[in-house]
C-alpha cells in the first residue's frame, strides 16, 4: 500500500499538471504521455525497490517480516523494469507516426547527453535483468550482477533530471524525483558500497556443531560481544569471517544467508538449524568451532508471540522445523501455561525428522504443547482436513513453514475450511 | 509477474530492432541522407508539366506574415521559411507551441525550444522536410497542382486546406 502511494504521487501530479485531454488530444501526444508516464512510474518504482533490498529494521517491522519485503521487492522491480522498457517504445511509435528516419534518429542519434545516459542507463539494466530473470546463475555470481543495478539509478536518475520536459519544468515533480532517488541512492550507498549495517552486527563464536541427522546440523554459537536480542521464531543472516577468504571455501563461507534461530531467547547461546541444501549449507555442518561468525538481525514478525490467539496450530515442512524448534523452546517458560499449541511435522520418513525427538520431549513435559510427526512417505501428503480432525480450528492462528508450495496448498485448504487468511502465517525460506 | 516483463521486453526488441533494420536499409536507399521525405513534406521533382502556368512568389516578409493561422502555417526559422501546418499536431512539443508563432519569426522559439533547451540534430533534421525557400527568395509554383498554395490568387489569403508536398525546392 505504502508503496503504491509512492509510487503514484509522481503520477497524480504529471496528471494534474495540464488538462490531461490535451495530453491524448491525438495519437501522436497520447504516446508520448504514455511514454512520459511509463518512464516517471519506472523510475519511482526502482528508487522504492533499492529502499525495500537494503534490509531495514523498519521495513521488517512494516511489512511484517523482511521475507515480506523480499515478495515486495520482486514484484516492484519486475513492475519498474517492465515500465522503463516501455518508456522509449511508446517514444519511438511516437516518432514513428511522424517519420520513420525521426523514429530511427530519435534511438540512434547521440548528440542528446541527456538522452545518452538515459540509453546507457537502459542497456545496462536490460543486461542485469535479463540474467535475474532468464538465468540461473549461483547465488553469489548472480548477486554480484546484480549490484551493479546502482549504475542504472545514476544513468536513469540524471536522464530524468536533465532531460528537458515538463517533467522537469515543475518544480514539485523534479524536487520529489530528485528525492527520492537520492533516498535509494543513500540506501544502496548504505547497504551495497560502504555497507554501514555491519557496524550493527553481532559477532559470534562457533562453539559446537551438532548432527541431528543426516542431512541436518544445529550450530552453536556463544558471543563474542553484545547479545543478540530477539522473540522465538525470528532469523538472523550469517557472514563467517573467513580467514582464508582467497579460497573457494573462504569465498563461500564469506556469503550472506538466512537462517531461523532455534535457541530460547533467554539462552547464553544462540543456535540455528541447518539443512545441507547446496554449495554453502554443506560447508557448514564441517565446520570447526572457533570460527568467527557476523550475525545481522534479528528478522522476521513469524512468531507465536505475535498472534492473536494463543491458541494455535503449526504445521512445519521439513527443514520449516526451524522458526518452530526456537519457539518450542520457549513453551518451558512461565509465561507460556496459557498457550496451546499442535505443532505437525510432516517429512516423507523418520530419518528426515530432526529435533523430533526433542520436540516429543517437549511435548511430554509441557500440557501447553502437542507434538504429531506426519510421514508424507506413508501416509500421502499432509492436508488441512487431516489436522481438522486431530485438532480445533476455530479461533486458532494457524503458523505454516515449509517449501513454498506446501504453504500455499495448505493456505487454501485451511481457507476453504473456513479459517480466515488474516489468521494465517506462513515464513518463506526461499527469498527467490 | 515475470510474463508481464518478458512480454515488454519482446515488445521492446521488436520496435527496436525493426526501427534499426528498416531505418537503416532506407537510409542506404535514400540518395540523400535523413532529410529524406516518407510522408512528410514537399520534395517535387521540379518538372513543370505542359499546360501548366508557371507562377512566382516571393517570400518577403508579408508574404510569411499571410500564413498565420493553423490552416496555412508559415514560420521564418534563421533565414528560412517552412510549411508547418501539416506538421503542428505531430509535434512532441505541443501544436500550441508552433500556432503562436504562425506567420513569425520563430527563430528563437525553435534554437531555445521556447526556453527549454534547444532542438535536437533529428529536429533539425525533421524541419528541414518543411522548407519553402529562404526570406525574399522567389519561387516557383506549378498551378496544375491542386493542392497548390493560394498564393497565385492575388487577394492571397484563400487558405485552402493545404497539404504537404508541391514546394519545388531551390
Amino acid at each position: 500500500m505504502l508503496i503504491s502511494v509512492f509510487a503514484a504521487i509522481p503520477v497524480l501530479t504529471w496528471a494534474l499538471m495540464l488538462p490531461l485531454s490535451g495530453r491524448f488530444a491525438g495519437l501522436s501526444a497520447s504516446f508520448r504521455s504514455l511514454g512520459q508516464v511509463s518512464g516517471l512510474l519506472g523510475l519511482a518504482l526502482l528508487s522504492i525497490n533499492f529502499i525495500l533490498s537494503a534490509r531495514f529494521k523498519f521495513l521488517d517491522r512494516w511489512f511484517l517480516g523482511l521475507n515480506k519485503v523480499y515478495l515486495k521487492h520482486h514484484i516492484v522491480g519486475a513492475l519498474s523494469f517492465g515500465l522503463i522498457l516501455l518508456h522509449p517504445v511508446f517514444l519511438t511509435v511516437q516518432f514513428l507516426i511522424i517519420s520513420l528516419p525521426s523514429a530511427y534518429l530519435f534511438i540512434f542519434s547521440f548528440d542528446s547527453w541527456a538522452l545518452n545516459f538515459g540509453k546507457i542507463g537502459l542497456s545496462i539494466f536490460v543486461a542485469i535483468m535479463v540474467i535475474t530473470f532468464y538465468m540461473s546463475l549461483r547465488y553469489e555470481r548472480w548477486k554480484s550482477t546484480h549490484q551493479y543495478l546502482g549504475l542504472v539509478l545514476f544513468f536513469g536518475g540524471v536522464h530524468s533530471l536533465f532531460m528537458p520536459s515538463d517533467i522537469s519544468n515543475n518544480l514539485f515533480l523534479k524536487s520529489y524525483m530528485l528525492a527520492l532517488t537520492f533516498c535509494a541512492a543513500l540506501s544502496y550507498g548504505y547497504r551495497t558500497i560502504f555497507k554501514l549495517y555491519r557496524r550493527n552486527e553481532y559477532k559470534y563464536e562457533l562453539s559446537k556443531v551438532v548432527k541431528v541427522s543426516e542431512k541436518i546440523a544445529e550450530l552453536k554459537f556463544r558471543p563474542l560481544g553484545k547479545k543478540i536480542d530477539f522473540i522465538p521464531g525470528q532469523f538472523v543472516f550469517i557472514r563467517f569471517d573467513s580467514k582464508n577468504s582467497d579460497s573457494k571455501e573462504g569465498k563461500t563461507l564469506a556469503q550472506s544467508h538466512p537462517f531461523s534461530i532455534i535457541s530460547d531467547p533467554a539462552s547464553q547461546e544462540l543456535s540455528l538449524g541447518v539443512k545441507a541444501l547446496g554449495d554453502y549449507t554443506s560447508l557448514l555442518s564441517e565446520l570447526a568451532p572457533g570460527q568467527v561468525v557476523s550475525i545481522e538481525g534479528p528478522f522476521g514478525s513469524f512468531s507465536h508471540t505475535k498472534a492473536s490467539s494463543k491458541k494455535q496450530i503449526w504445521v512445519a515442512g521439513g527443514i520449516g522445523i526451524t522458526p518452530f524448534l526456537g519457539m518450542a523452546r520457549a513453551m518451558k517458560k512461565e509465561g507460556a501455561a496459557d498457550y496451546k499449541i499442535d505443532l505437525y511435522y510432516s517429512i516423507r520418513n523418520a530419518s528426515e525428522a530432526a529435533f523430533g525427538s526433542e520436540l516429543m520431549e517437549i511435548a511430554g513435559q509441557n500440557r501447553n504443547f502437542r507434538f504429531h510427526e506426519y510421514f508424507s512417505g506413508k501416509n500421502g501428503l499432509i492436508s488441512a482436513e487431516l489436522v481438522a480432525k486431530e485438532s480445533d480450528l476455530s479461533g486458532a492462528d494457524v503458523f505454516l513453514c515449509g517449501p513454498a508450495d506446501f504453504m500455499k496448498s495448505l493456505r487454501e485448504q485451511f481457507i476453504k475450511l473456513g479459517m480466515n487468511g488474516r489468521f494465517i502465517h506462513s515464513e518463506e525460506f526461499s527469498l527467490n | 509477474m515475470t510474463k508481464f516483463v518478458t512480454v515488454s521486453l519482446f515488445i521492446f526488441i521488436a520496435i527496436i530492432s525493426g526501427v534499426a533494420v528498416v531505418g537503416f536499409i532506407s537510409r542506404n536507399n535514400d540518395s540523400q541522407p535523413i532529410t529524406a521525405n516518407t510522408g512528410g513534406a514537399n520534395k517535387q521533382t521540379g518538372i513543370t508539366g505542359i499546360g501548366d502556368t508557371a507562377a512566382s512568389l516571393t517570400l518577403s516578409s508579408a508574404e510569411l506574415a499571410k500564413h498565420d493561422s493553423k490552416q496555412s502555417c508559415w514560420l521564418l526559422i534563421s533565414g528560412k521559411i517552412y510549411d508547418l501546418t501539416s506538421f503542428a499536431q505531430k509535434h512532441p512539443g505541443s501544436a500550441e507551441a508552433i500556432w503562436f508563432n504562425c506567420g513569425k519569426d520563430g527563430t528563437t522559439a525553435f534554437d531555445t525550444k521556447g526556453g527549454n533547451g534547444s532542438h535536437s540534430s533529428s529536429a533539425r533534421a525533421m524541419l528541414a522536410d518543411y522548407y519553402i525557400g529562404d526570406l525574399n527568395q522567389t519561387v516557383i509554383t506549378s498551378s496544375s497542382n491542386p493542392t497548390n498554395p493560394p498564393i497565385a490568387n492575388p487577394d492571397g489569403a484563400a487558405a485552402k486546406s493545404r497539404g504537404e508536398d508541391e514546394w519545388e525546392d531551390d
